[in-house]
């Protein structure tokens, strides 16, 4: 009896020794996992919104490729990093097009034997990626505040039966795998979209941050709007400039960055 | 039992009693569950085999002006949409689509309609690879490698319990319906459509395929698209019937309803 009592002590001795432990493991740093954490500082990123009416050289229709940089989005505050900027319309259909910073199928590479190795051009593979979402509609509908607080352009209304109802007044629609409106392209993969504008309407476009590159919480993108449809085809080539300049290795054929070696390296 | 213990036991149950019943109250959700009857008129199809996925909606109101042909209110067009969404306060479906264990039909067959094989190949009927026609056997034996099923019971798309539709003393057809969950404010309408031609379905959805196919590729088994009740207007080709005669939802009530297949689009 007296035996069974020792055990039973030493069982619950056992256990609450094997709590304390398991409560301590539960003392994790989830931040790690944040786009936003910056490793050097140990802080956390808040979320970069960006007005580029207010820049020097803003992006304009039919105004060329720019180019521009963008932070992490704040996931735990809910606040997506960005950029907005305006357009006045024309009375013609206009494509917009962004492409955030990327590499391609080029973490691997075929050596002279023919066998594949890993790409010594692209050894930070695929930590340079980025994914951003392209909205666009008039400026009077937009949510967010330039410079301030990214938004979109979800309005509501009340309908006939006193319901209040909610509308996309996006107009950037693109179309998913199976061909549905309200597709968005994946990491690293350029969007577009087309619509019809009226004279001397402002529009605004936005950029959302859905992910930064890990290795330097920096997202490069290049971005366009022109006048009429978009292409058929937008591939990483369409747009250039979302890439991060001076690579550690010297390239081959003299190029400087890998976007110009990829987009440029097999033309004759 | 001591005395104490006698008097704890049921001084417990009754916390806990208190505490169950306690916790019941009403949440004042504003979604309801509603039921009716869908009638798919003797003359729009010889039998409901023949009539394709029926959806039903709770819409806004009724706009029998903007397309040319019976169809719900809708919101504002947006971008390149040819047509605003009409906001579907909530919907079902009478069947749904059910991949037959040869892609050559898939797309076509629907739950709730057939009462045995014969009945589905008669319908929508299927060759071999020779050309042949399949039997009820040789379907059998496709969908029991397929999908693994062992008896004619396990077969999850046909069967005589499991018809949607019964057949009135006039010849139509009438199925019940209901649609979970939706917002019924007074005022919003009922209304239905049959996508007779399937165009609802997209082949690119769906679950992916179970087995690895003969000619080793990967497909998918097919499933509708999902802003079938925010754009009917995209699946709603020549041939599919529409209700004209739609129902208005009453304050509180919400059971009873009634609606007729009752226009066929030109």
């Amino acid at each position: 009896m007296q035996g069974t009592s020792r055990s039973l002590r030493w069982l619950g001795l056992v256990t609450s020794f094997t709590a304390a432990l398991l409560l301590q493991a539960c003392d994790l740093n989830t931040s790690l996992l944040l786009q936003n954490y910056d490793h050097d500082s140990g802080a956390l990123e808040s979320a970069d919104v960006r007005d580029l009416d207010l820049s020097e050289t803003p992006p304009s229709l039919d105004g060329g490729t720019y180019v521009g940089t963008l932070g992490p989005s704040d996931i735990g505050a809910g606040s997506y990093s960005g950029a907005s900027f305006t357009i006045t319309g024309t009375g013609e259909r206009i494509c917009l097009l962004v492409d955030p910073q990327s590499v391609w199928r080029d973490d691997l590479h075929i050596d002279d034997s023919g066998s594949e190795t890993d790409n010594p051009y692209m050894l930070d593979f695929p930590h340079d990626d980025g994914d951003l979402d392209l909205l666009a509609g008039l400026a009077s509908y937009y949510t967010g505040t330039p410079g301030e607080e990214i938004g979109d352009f979800f309005g509501s209304f009340p309908d006939d039966n006193g319901v209040d109802r909610a509308v996309d007044l996006n107009l950037c629609l693109q179309q998913d795998y199976h061909g549905q409106v309200g597709g968005t392209a994946g990491r690293a993969s350029p969007e577009s979209c087309s619509f019809e504008t009226e004279p001397g309407t402002a529009y605004r476009v936005v950029l959302q941050v859905f992910s930064v590159p890990q290795n330097d919480n920096e997202l490069k993108y290049a971005l366009e709007a022109r006048t009429g449809a978009c292409p058929v085809t937008v591939d990483e080539c369409t747009l250039r400039g979302d890439v991060d300049p001076n690579p550690d290795v010297s390239l081959p054929q003299g190029f400087e960055d890998v976007e110009a070696m990829y987009c440029s390296g097999y033309e004759d | 039992m001591s005395g104490r213990a006698g008097l704890c036991l049921p001084l417990a149950l009754g916390l806990y009693a208190g505490t169950v019943l306690g916790g019941c109250f009403n949440e004042e959700i504003v979604e309801q569950d509603l039921d009716g009857t869908i009638v798919l008129p003797a003359d729009a199809a010889p039998d409901p085999r023949y009539a394709g996925m029926i959806y039903v909606g709770i819409y806004e109101g009724f706009d029998g002006e903007q397309l040319g042909y019976p169809y719900p209110t809708t919101g504002p067009r947006v971008g390149d949409n040819p047509i605003g969404d009409a906001l579907p306060y909530g919907g079902t479906s009478i069947g749904a689509y059910t991949f037959p264990c040869y892609r050559a039909i898939r797309c076509q067959v629907l739950t709730g309609r057939y009462s045995d094989l014969d009945a589905l190949l008669e319908v929508h009927p299927v060759n071999e690879e020779d050309g042949a026609p399949v039997d009820s056997e040789g379907m059998f034996d496709q969908c029991s490698w397929y999908y693994g099923w062992n008896g004619i019971d396990e077969f999850s798309f046909i069967g005589a319990d499991e018809l949607d539709f019964v057949q009135r003393a006039n010849g139509d057809w009438v199925a019940d319906f209901r649609t979970w969950h939706s917002r019924l404010p007074e005022g919003a309408i009922l209304w239905a459509f049959s996508d007779n031609d399937y165009t609802s379905c997209s082949p690119d959805q769906g679950p992916i395929n179970r087995k690895r196919s003969e000619d080793d590729q990967y497909f998918r088994e097919g499933s509708n698209f999902n802003d079938v009740l925010n754009f009917p207007d995209k699946y709603i080709t020549e041939g599919d019937l529409v209700t004209s005669d739609y129902a208005v939802i009453e304050a509180g009530v919400t059971t009873g309803y009634e609606i007729v297949l009752d226009h066929r689009r030109d």
